[in-house]
């Protein structure tokens, strides 16, 4: 047996001489399917990582932090009782949120760093692989001051951001304003630091002298069963809380993952389409030589055997090529990917190194797997012709059986939709979805070129002949025309969606940012005073703002005007009968729609808020207003409730009354005169600034899409070399008719065309409700906000003839190649 | 909600950072870093900071007791020390060590902390086994400290839930707890028997040849412990002899300084011998000691006094150390062996050193201690 499956096998490497085009195309199709996949899976795999080292890469578990029951501080006599009943586990962080000189707000984290020196080594993981990171100085020996004793910590991203707006000196030292710099400062590639200033605790209190302390970390493992000694210590004035922190940033940012690999498992999928196609061309290459290997005695198995064995010599070869690209375009496209994270979600992930062992074994898995699905149809063809010595009918095509797959799959998907709210069966249903797409269009495509055939006049016929084979072509091919619907409607569903949150963003943030200007200062008095006496024409509205704390959560307070214009800015989701009469009383306050979600608040509901200073008020929600974008909760407060703000920069608003536009550079001229630490900011600049920051998000998903309608329509073209040996008597008889080459490939992008119009014109309502269900499902699930679902057709025309446009072009050269055969070579096919 | 836990999470992170880093400084490579330190100074130079000094020791300032117990913050440095051979009732042996260091930051001073400085390391030893762990804190946060305890006015050392505390003013009678790697509890009683010995002149005790460095220093020989070891749920009673030390420098090395070798030794006809080498560089070695009768009576030793010599090496922790002695007092007749309890008795802590259990062999017999740094 083993000799027989040796004497297939180099059967089967001698015909790759006269394979080579097919053979290229399987592995081409393999090595994209399986680059795609690792690179998505590099990406997602990364980032995870990054999520984990976010919350604790070498401590074995933080799960809990102590916090004071109300708000406010923990004393230094409750953190040491604590340590001296024996709770060495315990770390003490203070955290300061510092303005520095271009108003933007620094946060610092002070950290005992006695007490992390202090803690047992049992609690530390084995791994210590981050030896890169430099010491940073505990503040004893300030006089002795080494320069490698660093007071504070930076990631390298942050140190980017901060040396560009000139608040990091060449020599690493932090500019908190014109007279004072701190340092120095160590920068270091730290996941999930993002824009956090670590020092130790002493150094925090030095500099900034904080009321306290914010809260206590408890590392090590904690018994969950059991209240704790630690539980039981505690005074009533102390809570302990667990913090979810991984578990609540896979959430955030799971959505980003399972899109990302969706999108990646797509291209990957489509890509096996590819092979199927490659694959089944092979085989029927294949078939006379391995019917005469039958005649000569080889066994069927040996046959089958070698051709396993030569499918997974493809698939690790392909695998490890795939995935060594996969890593490269990975790293190619991490920029976009952690800016889009960064953006998004305010995580800083970190591209490092990973096992591409691990990598290969998962790619090689599935290569395997998606390998033996797509030669399962074209070996059940073989064994169809070896074990049968009459030709093979083709089986008769019940296209009902599609429909009521369709309708079977829409209908689990509403079976879901009302039973289970949770993210994954918001993409299970996305999912289901497409495949009943899928479904409906194997159903529909013969149908409705049987519609069109009898409209086309008699006196064409040749238009004619070619839309009825176009239907012969549309079951032939159906595979690659699945992979095609499922490319447009996800890309009709991802565009509609990016449309829709642009459109949505754009219309808040113009409505909302209605001022000419923005001046960021601390000087605010002085500044509007400035600015009455200078600018009579230039009304100001002075805004403030803080971080309040509702049932222990940092809440965004921001003051907000309840003039009418204003009134008229603000984009309300819902509100009560009148809002701004009990607003303006300070008795009502809109919270943002991500507030109201995560925290299940309803309208008309009286919350308590406590202020930095610890004051607290009560307020009635009002409205609930739009708030894309932001992962924060916030809330915007009458001005009384927060006129003096405990700490920081105030926003002053200018609405320049007059027709003269020359105001501003003059205004900007005099307040950067007179205060140099006020920041001047002209709405139009903004507005084209948070655009620009929300395009490059969508960076990377819209590239996959691109990607994978290219795969399509690649997947198309190879389609187009498979049935080209079924079509040759079609075409012997054509040509045998005079009908010139050209017309042939004309009428041949004429059907494929077609047949792309009607999928796409099928791709369209699938790829809307593909849309609504990432904005209302999706989205809500993910991020507790939603946003108006908006179908511009001129983005699906364009959508539409740009796929048509890439599939014509990518069908144009196999198309093109057929025709150049002499017409003789198709002619002696009707001699048999 | 969101923001607050990526406070956490981010703040979790950097501690993690810097935990590694303070383990990787503690566990790679520490014979290295200890020959590394020898630039700076022994202990990274923490010994050497006069600077952090608002005052030296005097012959002219009399050790008095009990104020002199309490801690000297206008002294750099300082240590609480006690080792025991506690034994089982089995007769299976336990070094034990327990010692609260503190250093002056600097005058660095806010309202976290007071300047101070505390680290404390604690040890156990078996045969087979050593516990050993080392722990830090600030002062004037509230967790670590040697004073008289605000309730009763006894007195008190701590760091965190590691505590001696005292019936008195006194250092003695005292209970001593202290957990190691949460795996052992220690709860220890500590009786002395016989007066306190003020080491060198009257307790001014200088540290290198030139007289350019001293401290104050006092040592109960005295004490009798027994208490319990509590281990995977098990209790072992144990009893035996301490030694403890009390001293308080604004520097006790220079940056020339190599390290030094301790010896503490009971004999078994009741008397004590403690013997201290100092390593430099330029002075060469030079020993100093005192022999104390088993009434309390003290004989100061200098190097004419002592003669010691070094029989062997051994590699312990990938360190080349001495842990096999010949020390001598002619004067009295001592010629004894020193060899160690058993090989690896090394302190891996952010400033390495060895500190073991010793045997005592050769004209008197007996057991002890020995600290020898620089290695």
């Amino acid at each position: 047996m083993i000799k027989s499956i040796h004497e297939v096998l180099w059967v089967i490497l001698k015909s790759y001489d006269l394979q080579k085009y097919r053979l290229c195309l399987i592995l081409l199709a393999m090595i994209m399917g399986c680059a795609g996949l690792s690179s998505v899976l590099v990406i997602n795999e990364t980032a995870k990582r990054s999520y984990s080292q976010t919350a604790f890469p070498f401590l074995d578990n933080v799960e809990y932090a102590i916090y004071p029951s109300q708000s406010g501080w923990i004393s230094k006599a409750d953190y040491a009782d604590l340590r001296k009943n024996g709770n060495r586990n315990l770390i003490a962080v203070s955290t300061q949120q510092v303005e520095s000189l271009d108003n933007h707000k620094l946060d610092f984290l002070g950290v005992d760093y006695y007490a992390l020196m202090s803690l047992n080594r049992t609690r530390l993981e084995k791994d210590n692989s981050k030896s890169g990171f430099p010491l940073f100085a505990a503040n004893n020996h300030s006089s002795n001051s080494t320069p490698t004793e660093h007071k504070f910590v930076i990631d390298v991203e942050y140190a980017k951001t901060l040396g560009a707006k000139n608040q990091l000196t060449t020599d690493n030292f932090l500019k908190l304003n014109s007279q004072l710099s701190i340092g120095p400062v160590a920068i270091v590639e730290a996941a999930g630091l993002g824009e956090q200033i670590v020092c130790d605790i002493e150094t925090l209190y030095s500099q900034f002298n904080p009321q306290g302390i914010s809260y206590i970390l408890v590392a090590g493992k904690f018994n969950h069963k059991q209240p704790s000694p630690l539980q039981l210590q505690l005074p009533s004035h102390l809570k302990l809380i667990k913090l979810t922190s991984t578990e609540d940033l896979d959430q955030l940012t799971a959505s980003f993952h399972l899109n990302l690999f969706a999108m990646g498992l797509l291209m990957f999928v489509v890509c096996m389409f590819v092979v199927l196609n490659a694959l089944n061309l092979l085989i029927i290459k294949r078939v006379p030589m391995l019917t005469t290997l039958r005649q000569l005695g080889i066994p069927i198995v040996a046959i089958y055997s070698a051709i396993i064995i030569e499918m997974m010599t493809l698939a690790i070869a392909c695998s490890a090529i795939g995935v060594t690209l996969g890593i490269e375009i990975a790293k190619w496209l991490s920029p976009s990917v952690t800016q889009t994270l960064a953006n998004l979600y305010n995580v800083s992930i970190n591209f490092e190194n990973f096992s591409w062992f691990n990598l290969y074994a998962q790619v090689l898995l599935a290569s395997v797997v998606g390998l033996s699905l797509a030669a399962a149809l074209p070996l059940r063809s073989l064994n169809q012709h070896l074990t049968s010595i009459q030709p093979v009918a083709s089986p008769a095509h019940s296209e009902n059986k599609w429909l009521a797959f369709c309708v079977l799959l829409l209908l689990i998907c509403l079976i879901i939709y009302f039973s289970n709210e949770s993210i994954f069966s918001s993409f299970l249903i996305i999912g289901l979805v497409i495949i009943s797409g899928c479904f409906l269009v194997l159903y529909m495509l013969p149908r409705l070129l049987c519609l069109i055939i009898p409209i086309i006049p008699l006196t064409t016929p040749n238009l004619r002949w070619s839309v009825a084979d176009a239907k012969r072509i549309s079951n032939k091919s159906s595979i690659a025309f699945c992979a095609f619907f499922i490319a447009v409607a996800t890309n009709v569903g991802m565009n509609l969606m990016v449309n829709s949150f642009r459109l949505a963003t754009d219309t808040w943030i113009t409505q909302r940012l209605d001022a000419d200007a923005y001046v960021n200062t601390k000087d605010a008095e002085q500044v509007v005073t400035l600015l009455s006496s200078n600018f009579p024409k230039t009304t100001t509205f002075v805004r403030q703002s803080e971080t309040g704390n509702y049932q222990g959560d940092a809440i965004q307070l921001r003051s907000y005007p309840s003039n009418l214009e204003h009134q008229e800015a603000l984009m309300l989701e819902q509100s009560i009968a009148t809002p701004w009469d009990t607003f303006s009383k300070a008795q009502g306050i809109f919270i943002n729609q991500q507030f109201a979600l995560s925290k299940q608040l309803n309208l008309g509901q009286k919350i308590v808020f406590r202020r930095q200073n610890n004051h607290t008020f009560t307020v009635q929600i009002v409205g609930i207003y739009y708030d894309y974008g932001n992962p924060k909760a916030q809330a915007l407060v009458s001005e009384s409730l927060i006129l003096n703000p405990s700490s920081g920069n105030q926003v002053i608003a200018l609405y320049n009354q007059g027709v003269n536009q020359s105001w501003l550079p003059e205004l900007k001229n005099q307040i950067s005169t007179q205060f140099p630490d006020a920041q001047i900011v002209e709405t139009q600049d903004l507005l084209k600034r948070s655009m620009q920051t929300f395009d490059n998000t969508f960076v990377v998903t819209q590239g996959l899409n691109i990607i994978t309608l290219l795969v399509a329509a690649f997947s198309l073209a190879s389609s187009l070399i498979v049935i080209d040996y079924d079509n040759r008597p079609q075409r012997a008889l054509i040509r045998a008719m005079g009908v010139p080459a050209l017309k042939i490939l004309m009428l041949t992008l004429f059907q494929y065309t077609l047949l792309c119009l009607f999928i796409c014109a099928l791709a369209i309502p699938f790829g809307i409700l593909l849309s609504w269900l990432l904005i209302h499902l999706v989205n809500v699930q993910a991020f507790y906000w939603s946003y108006p679902l908006v179908i511009e057709s001129n983005t699906l025309v364009e959508l539409i003839l740009s796929a048509l446009m890439v599939v014509f072009l990518a069908v144009l050269l196999p198309a093109a190649r057929t025709i150049l055969i002499p017409p003789i070579e198709d002619i002696k096919w009707l001699n048999g | 909600m969101a923001q607050w836990l990526r406070l956490v999470k981010i703040s979790a992170l950097i501690i993690s950072m810097l935990s590694t880093i303070v383990m990787l400084s503690a566990c790679s490579e520490p014979a290295n870093s200890l020959k590394s330190n020898s630039s700076t100074g022994m202990y990274g130079g923490l010994l050497d900071q006069e600077n952090f000094s608002s005052a030296k020791a005097t012959e002219q300032t009399p050790i008095t007791f009990p104020q002199d117990h309490l801690s000297h913050p206008e002294f750099a440095i300082e240590w609480w020390y006690l080792t025991a051979n506690l034994f089982d009732k089995q007769g299976n042996q336990y070094p034990l060590q327990w010692t609260l260091f503190r250093f002056s930051g600097g005058g660095n001073q806010s309202n976290w902390s007071n300047g101070q400085l505390y680290m404390s390391h604690g040890k156990l030893s078996s045969y087979k086994q050593d516990w050993f762990e080392e722990i830090f804190a600030r002062g004037g946060v509230g967790n670590a400290g040697v004073s008289l305890a605000a309730e009763s006015g006894h007195f008190e050392a701590y760091l965190d839930n590691w505590i001696w505390r005292s019936l008195s003013t006194e250092l003695f009678p005292a209970t001593l707890n202290f957990t190691l790697n949460e795996q052992v509890k220690l709860s220890l009683n500590m009786r002395a028997t016989g007066p306190y010995v003020l080491n060198g002149n009257k307790g001014y005790s200088i540290k290198l040849a030139n007289g350019q460095h001293a401290s104050m220093y006092y040592s109960q020989p005295f004490i009798n412990i027994s208490g319990t070891i509590e281990r995977l749920g098990e209790t072992i009673d144990v009893s035996g002899k301490g030694w403890f030390d009390h001293e308080w420098s604004a520097g006790l090395s220079d940056q020339k300084t190599q390290g030094w070798d301790w010896f503490s030794i009971h004999f078994d006809d009741g008397r004590k011998l403690m013997l201290y080498q100092v390593r430099h560089r330029e002075l060469g070695n030079s020993w100093f000691g005192s022999l104390i009768s088993p009434q309390g009576d003290k004989t100061h030793l200098t190097k004419n006094d002592i003669q010691g010599s070094i029989d062997g090496y051994s590699k312990v922790d990938s360190v080349q150390i001495p842990l096999n002695w010949s020390l001598s007092v002619p004067q009295q007749q001592i010629h004894i062996r020193v060899s160690p309890f058993k090989q690896n008795q090394y302190n891996p802590g952010v400033f390495p050193y060895y500190e073991g259990a010793i045997r005592v062999e050769g004209s008197h017999k007996g057991i002890g201690f020995m600290e020898l740094t620089g290695y």
